[in-house]
């Protein structure tokens, strides 16, 4: 007997507009030990679905139809006592946001031991005891010291880390996990991942993992499940599922991914065309129907697609599955741009440092960087959070001054001149797009009033006709209808107001445009448009690009040349393609081995970071890697800053290893013969 | 594309805060309560009332409702009707204005301490927190003792006394806003400060400003009032409900529709605006 099983399941919410089916119909079931995962943009009714099996729905959302059975007992129609012993005994739950799932007014060894207390009346001494083994097992270094600790006084990594302990205390037969490393950074990520392997290896405990990313998904999940519109569109195990998606969702979703090796040039991202329609607004033939490139009327909206076997463990809800063609064409071609040529230096930043004074001691968040950036070329820049690659982009933007150094950026040197001691000219030609698509347009204004505002204040048109003209073609160079100018910005998506911020860094036809994590907060079938349509203009208009990312799978994808920053420096930077294959720079070769590949037949080297990213307030004095590094020499690395080392072709890393040991590192990503 | 950009667009606009209004019973029976005041206060001139000043001496012999003086007369032999809607226009006509001259210079205050911070906050922040301590009513007593009774330094006394809250509330504010980016993007444009304190920060404020708004016109309301009934109000003989219930104060066992009219007035007036501001709360909550 499946150990959880979901049978025409239908969740309904009553809202101002009426019955709303956030899920109209899911059937699904999950063995014991199973780990299954379930993919889909936001939107899906992916958490819906969990807080169905939770029953925490709240007080406008209700379970129309159908059973939600776990090991046997319908937990719909179960009472609140029986439900209280199932949650956090039976099923227990991680979160998204670590920081939110503690107390912080409690120590952490005091919510743990809640949990034995609660659920097995255990005495204080004996979940103290038992506290202490699981901090053990998900591997925080002292549990001891751990427990006596508030949550204030953890990292994110080790939140979770709490959390994930926490659900396991009572040694629960199924784990649901609700994106549960999104928040973190990718090495962080790779090692919950690594955990989560472990701890079920061990517990025997099912996993039920939710997650946008499947490159989450393929670390961790024997058993894949694609959700749209409320209803699971395809269901296979992993292998089966990347090595031959079935559904033109599924391999929509795939094609938004840059595969490991793939560039622009080679293989251009493919977006999926349009939005997640709202819940209940999907058609009732098939959801994906309004998205879906390979639809054909009179067969796909004609009746309820059903779920059908392709194999005995492969199914999947389209009625063409049988005659889909292999390939799905690139809906935007022009995102494939010819490579570029070499060309002058229109960025150049010499010892760049900036430095912030806090009471009496001096944090540094930029030391000494060096770096270039070649017209018409995209320049990324990569590294952990606290790494200082923001503070770069805006001392470069000129939304801040750096404390030292020169930053040569077409031919003047603006490393101490914000925005505000720049010409007109220079502001326009050094633009920025930023990270969060909720912060970047201002809520009181209209869409069109930034881009207005920047074509008067670049003085490139004044009257009302040149201004409306101007604006239309702004709007559609990024493919969104001129009528949208007088839309507000909450009645936008975080794709189309991320598409006016493009427009509107493009306004003046910058020369220069830093883009900080523009898509880190996107979807991933948005993030493939919206990137695809920031490539085009860049290379339509040959603007130089900076763009800075945690992401080196999107890196990969679409740089030129990449800088690896860590802890304010420079580890290692060169052509794209020379940083991706040894040498590597031993921070550079951690953050490859960390990334979530799409694709089970690709084994990744393991090598995962001890420890945090040290305080900038408290720099080590030689190597700044040398506190994490897996591969340290010895003395030398924490007293002697390392040696820049010439690898070939503008390829440097920073490190005291010689180049030839470095030479002889396998790389990190391998074909499984 | 651009069909599923409509269709989004269409489905998840939210109209204007004033033509959601009548959503909320609450919002509207304190509208209509309000401006049945301001419909009586602006039709003044046109009613057919006596004069507010004129004595009526043979009215004092029997000061209750007639069918001359319908709420009868005050100790002088003055129509309570009379004064009450000519009261309620002096009412609606300081209580505004003071309270807009407060919003402008608390707004100011507010702006200037969240946007610059370092010394200019501390200094407008201190100035306010000196202020604030004081017991308001202390305030106002030490306020018009000085400058003397008038219309003029009624709105002084209440600037003086509200625009340190309002200029916490909107620094409050503004701290959080200037780190959205869209005040970045501002200054990516050369955009000057005034500029984006005035136009991207300022309008980002108006959701708890408009509930503040109206619930200070209440308080300014009471404060009016309670400056009339200490005799610090509007200098006799212009109508002013507080004053009205100064007068009647002595005779309040013999005469109470003296004072208790007046005091009718003052309260529904005030509940109308604390009404309007809690259903404007509660509509903005359902956003």
């Amino acid at each position: 007997m499946a150990l959880l099983s979901i049978r025409d399941l239908r969740v309904e919410y009553t809202t101002a507009r009426g019955t709303v089916a956030a899920i109209p119909e899911f059937s699904l079931e999950i063995g014991a030990g199973e780990s299954f995962g379930l993919v889909g943009e936001s939107g899906c009714g992916k958490s819906t679905l969990i807080m169905a099996i939770m029953g925490y729905m709240g007080r406008n959302g209700r379970v129309a139809r159908g059973e939600i059975l776990f090991e046997g007992r319908d937990l719909v129609r179960a009472g609140a006592e029986e439900l209280r012993k199932v949650r956090g005994g039976r099923i227990a739950i991680v979160y998204q946001e670590p920081s939110t799932a503690l107390n912080p007014s409690m120590t952490v060894g005091r919510q743990l031991m809640e949990v034995p207390i609660a659920h097995s009346g255990a005495s204080n001494a004996d979940a103290r005891a038992q506290a202490a083994r699981v901090l053990a097992d998900v591997h925080l270094p002292d549990p001891d010291s751990v427990m006596r600790r508030y949550p204030h006084q953890l990292s994110g990594g080790q939140k979770q880390r709490v959390v994930i302990a926490m659900a396991l205390l009572a040694n629960p037969a199924l784990l649901l996990l609700d994106e549960p490393t999104t928040g973190l950074d990718v090495t962080v990520e790779a090692a919950v991942l690594d955990l989560l392997n472990e701890l079920r290896q061990k517990y025997g405990t099912a996993l039920f993992y939710i997650s946008h990313n499947l490159g989450v998904i393929a670390q961790v999940c024997d058993r894949i499940g694609v959700m749209y519109a409320g209803k699971l569109v395809e269901d296979a195990p992993a292998a089966d599922l990347f090595a031959q998606p079935r559904h033109p969702y599924t391999r929509g979703l795939l094609g938004s991914l840059p595969r490991p090796g793939a560039d622009k040039r080679t293989h251009p991202l493919v977006a999926i065309p349009g939005v997640v329609p709202s819940a209940g607004r999907a058609p009732d033939s098939c959801g994906f129907l309004t998205r879906c490139a390979l639809a054909r009327p009179g067969l796909c909206d004609a009746a309820p697609v059903p779920l059908l076997a392709t194999t005995p463990t492969h199914l999947v809800r389209c009625a063409r599955w049988q005659d889909l063609p292999d390939s799905i064409a690139a809906a935007d071609p022009a995102a494939a741009s010819v490579a570029v040529p070499d060309s002058e230096i229109v960025m150049q930043a010499r010892d760049v440092s900036r430095v912030f004074a806090v009471g009496k001691r001096r944090l540094i968040a930029n030391d000494r960087l060096t770096l270039a950036a070649k017209r018409g070329h995209v320049l990324a820049i990569v590294g952990e959070s606290g790494s200082g690659k923001s503070t770069f982009a805006k001392v470069l933007a000129g939304l801040d001054a750096a404390t030292s150094g020169t930053l040569t950026v077409l031919g003047d040197d603006v490393a101490t001149q914000p925005v505000r001691k720049r010409s007109a000219t220079k502001v326009a030609a050094v633009q920025m797009v930023f990270q969060n698509p909720d912060g970047t347009l201002n809520p009181s204004h209209s869409v069109g009033y930034p881009l207005t505002r920047a074509l008067k204040k670049f003085g490139i048109a004044h009257d009302r006709k040149t201004l409306d003209a101007r604006v239309a073609a702004l709007l559609d160079m990024v493919r969104l209808p001129p009528s949208l100018r007088h839309a507000l910005p909450r009645q936008l998506s975080g794709g189309q107001k991320q598409r006016i911020a493009i427009a509107r860094a493009f306004a003046g036809n910058p020369e220069l445009l830093v883009a900080d994590e523009p898509v880190s907060a996107l979807d991933v079938s948005v993030q493939a448009a919206v990137i695809n349509l920031l490539l085009r203009i860049q290379a339509e208009q040959q603007t130089t690009l900076v763009f800075i990312s945690h992401d080196l799978g999107l890196v990969r994808y679409l740089a030129d040349e990449v800088v690896v920053m860590y802890l304010g420096q420079v580890m290692e930077s060169g052509p794209v393609a020379s940083l991706f294959d040894p040498p590597y720079h031993p921070y550079t070769e951690a953050l490859l081995s960390a990334v979530p590949v799409p694709d089970p037949t690709i084994r990744t080297t393991r090598i995962r970071l001890e420890g945090e990213i040290p305080s900038p307030l408290n720099v080590p004095p030689g190597c700044r890697f040398a506190t994490r590094c897996p591969r340290k020499l010895g003395a030398v690395c924490e007293t002697m800053p390392p040696p820049a080392r010439d690898a070939d072709n503008d390829h440097v890393i920073h490190c005291h290893i010689p180049l030839e040991r470095l030479r002889q590192t396998e790389p990190v990503f391998r074909h499984a013969s | 594309m651009s069909a599923s950009v409509a269709a989004e667009t269409a489905g998840r606009a939210t109209p204007a805060l004033w033509r959601r209004l009548p959503n909320s019973p609450v919002a509207m029976v304190g509208l209509a309560i309000v401006l049945f005041w301001v419909v009586l206060a602006i039709a003044a001139p046109l009613l057919p009332l006596a004069s507010p000043n004129a004595l009526d001496y043979m009215a004092m012999r029997q000061p209750f409702s007639s069918a001359k003086h319908w709420l009868g007369v005050d100790p002088l032999g003055r129509d309570l009707l009379s004064r009450i809607v000519w009261g309620g226009r002096t009412v609606l006509e300081v209580a505004p204005i003071a309270v807009l001259v407060a919003y402008t210079v608390g707004c100011t205050m507010g702006l200037l301490a969240g946007y610059y911070r370092g010394w200019v906050d501390a200094a407008i922040s201190r100035a306010s927190d000196v202020i604030l301590s004081f017991p308001v009513v202390v305030l106002y007593v030490i306020l018009i003792a000085n400058i003397g009774p008038s219309a003029v330094n009624i709105v002084v006394a209440v600037v003086v006394a509200s625009a340190p809250g309002i200029a916490r509330i909107v620094r409050g504010l503004v701290l959080s806003l200037t780190h959205q980016e869209f005040v970045a993007a501002a200054y990516l444009r050369r955009e000057s400060d005034v500029f984006v304190m005035l136009v991207e920060l300022l309008p980002n404020c108006r959701g708890p400003l408009i509930t503040d708004f109206c619930l200070r016109l209440g308080y300014t309301t009471i404060t009016i009032g309670t400056l009339g009934f200490l005799g610090l109000g509007l200098p006799p003989p212009n109508p002013d409900w507080g004053g009205m219930v100064k007068q009647a104060t002595s005779m309040i066992t013999v005469f109470p529709h003296m004072a208790l009219y007046p005091t009718f007035a003052l309260v529904s007036l005030i509940l109308g605006f604390n009404l309007l501001a809690d259903g404007i709360t509660e509509l903005s909550q359902a956003d």
